[in-house]
């Protein structure tokens, strides 16, 4: 077995290759090409390859070529002009939605779109810009209209013949924690509390919101589902946990459910087959050196999935164990790294697939990327020195809250003082 | 594609979709089909006009692109304009979800129609043919919730898991949805339907030992019903014996899950040498992906009761 590899080049170029054209079995994404395109950019941003900021610390001796400012620029001017509503005050989640750019139509159904405005502010962000484009304090009225009596968050709102005007409709969309966590980020980021404070916007029912994670999301067995009693699940317990710690600090809204959180997240880094010890049958491929290949899987027992090492392992991050250290650092993160590197890396197109034998797709390259970022970080902290985490120097540091590089972070904690 | 030839499009000017010239990103490479009839899709939602043709268009994209995010509720207005068959429409619907399992909207149109009807004669059928493509299809789990709690239909919930369960003990969705039966209702369940549950669980652990999704059903129900997680040490003590330390043979020890569940019953009892032996067994031996865990959780404990005195 030859020793692990990152593929810093091939990635980029995988990452590079998708902005420039999809093939078309992305139609099924065609409505959601923000999160493609926020996926694509943020990995570039992590390896290191978005012109962002003065001081460079990608390790020279990768050497990618980075994208030009022109680009970057032009970038932000698609976002904005394909994707921005009339209203400045929310964004669609793709080109496709659109059927008329003035504010004199009806916009039924080409609404606004939770997802879409989270995607592009952050994807803004990981190019630096300032926001000055969007109507901030409507963005909040927009945002407050999204909410739900229960405190919960709907994807947007479709106008009806009795609900019009600003920002009046029906809620559309499941109730689901994944457009939760996508408002808390949306207030973060504009700064809604803060033009709250000011009294220039309303702002959302915070107390509501976080209620509705904590009394209706969180399950017997100490996750988080989609509400009223659904099963426990890794991408939603990573949206109610970054919901949580965006709407101010998840370890005390949480209190003494982070133990049992800490807990279920740890109990889904699993072996690919789950036999019971009388019945132990390893694949000796899911074998590296004699050592097992542990990823994360969503759900307990299912097999493991590249997405699952960051929605588990992101929702870690931000459960704070000691001395700035993560409850990342009580996972196998090696084991973790060797899944990600030996079973859903490819080596020759870039990217990572969900599974072993899949085709890398951009959900799971970027999110593979994140994840290996976040365990090299939780390493480096811990002064784990193996050799492992010396290839993946390259990689920016993550904000798992956000899901950005913790520059862009640092750069949306900029803007908030300015505002 | 049938909408192009069931029905005349000759006054509606398609909009093509505006993607920003040659700066486009990541751009998809359509086929015809699918963007003629999005061109055709933003042309008629513009004008929001409700009609059997805009109808048709709405299946064909649909079945191109079930993930559209607002095709769905146009379709649910042009139904209810044009008082449509709604039983009609649950038939097509069965179609579109054995073909798109993994869709989301599928399922929330479905709950729109069916709630209007006020019947769900069709639904746990299609809900099991669902599911036997699928048994952990998370989309369709949280739909019977909805139908169950929207149609009073608990009755046959507990009997279905157990169905489901016998199956593939390892289901955890299966399992999530019997403590959604059981505890999901506004009566409390009796003590003698608890004590059924927890009898029911140990059997199926003792089928597989190492099953999480059991052992969290177990402790879950424990601590729903306010019973001590201490009524379950005999129990566990058959599983794994940590008497005998790393002489033990492994024979002694077939359950991780076992012995963490020990180590908790002997921490709330303040008995830390014994909890400390479990983790550290666990730790070294029976779950050392968790290793720091297992260590964290000892050292953690000792901490714990050194801060007491």
């Amino acid at each position: 077995m030859i020793g692990p590899n990152f593929a810093y080049e091939r990635h980029a170029g995988f990452f590079k290759y998708c902005l420039k054209i999809l093939p078309q079995q992305y139609t099924p994404t065609d409505t959601t090409r923000l999160a493609i395109i926020f996926f694509c950019i943020s990995a570039l941003d992590l390896l290191g390859v978005i012109p962002n900021s003065e001081e460079e610390n990608l390790n020279p001796n990768f050497g990618l070529k980075k994208v030009t400012k022109d680009q970057v620029e032009k970038w932000k001017d698609w976002i904005y002009e394909t994707c921005l509503l009339p209203s400045r005050a929310a964004f669609r989640c793709s080109p496709a939605l659109a059927f008329a750019n003035d504010s004199s139509s009806k916009q039924t159904y080409d609404p606004g779109h939770t997802a879409g405005t989270y995607f592009a502010l952050a994807t803004l962000l990981i190019l630096r810009d300032d926001l000055s484009r969007i109507d901030r304090p409507a963005m909040m009225r927009w945002l407050c209209a999204c909410q739900r009596d229960d405190g919960s968050f709907a994807t947007g709102l479709l106008e009806t013949d009795s609900h019009h005007g600003e920002f009046g409709g029906e809620h559309f969309g499941e109730p689901d924690l994944r457009f939760g966590y996508c408002a808390a980020a949306i207030r973060w980021i504009i700064g809604g509390d803060l033009l709250s404070q000011r009294g220039l916007a309303p702002d959302i029912d915070v107390i509501k919101a976080r209620a509705h994670v904590l009394d209706e999301c969180v399950t017997y067995d100490g996750g988080m589902g989609m509400g009223g009693m659904t099963e426990s699940h890794g991408g939603l317990t990573y949206c109610g946990v970054g919901m949580l710690d965006l709407l101010g600090g998840a370890s005390d809204s949480l209190g003494d459910g982070i133990d049992e959180l800490v807990r279920w997240c740890l109990l889904h880094q699993t072996a690919i087959s789950d036999e019971d010890f009388s019945g132990d049958e390893q694949d000796e491929d899911d074998m590296v050196d004699g050592e097992l290949l542990v990823g994360f899987n969503g759900r307990f027992n299912k097999p493991p999935d590249t997405c699952y090492s960051f929605w588990v392992g992101g929702t870690l991050a931000m459960l704070p164990l000691q001395n700035g250290v993560s409850s990342l650092a009580l996972s196998d993160a090696r084991r973790n790294v060797s899944f990600l590197l030996y079973k859903t890396q490819n080596t020759r197109v870039g990217g990572f697939s969900k599974c072993a034998g899949h085709h890398p797709d951009a959900l799971h390259a970027y999110l593979g990327i994140a994840a290996l970022s976040l365990c090299a970080e939780t390493a480096r902290k811990a002064g784990d020195d193996d050799e492992v985490w010396e290839l993946l120097k390259g990689l920016k540091k993550l904000d798992a809250a956000l899901c950005i590089s913790y520059d862009a972070r640092q750069y949306v904690e900029d803007l908030r003082r300015r505002w | 594609m049938s909408y192009i030839e069931e029905f005349s499009w000759d006054d509606i000017t398609p909009i093509p979709q505006n993607d920003g010239g040659n700066d486009a990103i990541a751009p998809i490479a359509y086929d015809d089909d699918y963007r003629i009839a999005m061109e055709y899709l933003r042309a008629v939602m513009k004008i929001e006009e409700f009609s059997e043709r805009s109808l048709k268009l709405t299946e064909d994209v649909i079945l191109m692109n079930a993930a559209h995010y607002t095709v769905w509720q146009y379709r649910t207005r042009i139904l209810f304009a044009l008082d449509k068959d709604l039983e009609q429409e649950l038939v097509w619907v069965e179609f579109v979800g054995q073909k798109f399992p993994k869709n989301y909207q599928i399922w929330n149109h479905r709950e729109v129609i069916v709630n209007k009807l006020d019947n769900p004669i069709r639904e746990l059928p299609f809900i099991e043919v669902m599911l036997e493509i699928d048994t952990k299809n998370y989309h369709v789990w949280s739909y019977r919730q909805w139908l169950v709690r929207r149609f009073d239909l608990w009755a046959t919930e507990v009997p279905y898991t157990t169905i489901m369960i016998e199956q593939d003990v390892r289901n955890n969705s299966a399992w999530n949805h019997r403590f959604f039966a059981i505890f999901g209702r506004k009566e409390v369940p009796s003590d003698e339907v608890v004590s059924d549950e927890i009898e029911f669980t140990k059997a199926a652990i003792l089928k597989a030992p190492q099953n999480t999704s059991a052992w969290n059903y177990l402790t879950g129900v424990m601590k729903k019903s306010g019973r001590p997680l201490s009524d379950l040490e005999s129990f566990c003590l058959t599983l794994s014996n940590p008497s005998s330390g790393f002489k033990t043979q492994d024979l002694d020890i077939t359950s991780a899950r076992s012995l963490e569940v020990l180590a908790d019953i002997y921490a709330e009892k303040q008995d830390i040498p014994k909890a400390s032996l479990a983790w550290t067994l666990l730790a070294e031996k029976y779950d050392t992906v968790r290793e720091n865990y297992w260590n964290h959780r000892k050292s953690q404990a000792t901490a714990k009761i050194l801060g007491a005195f």
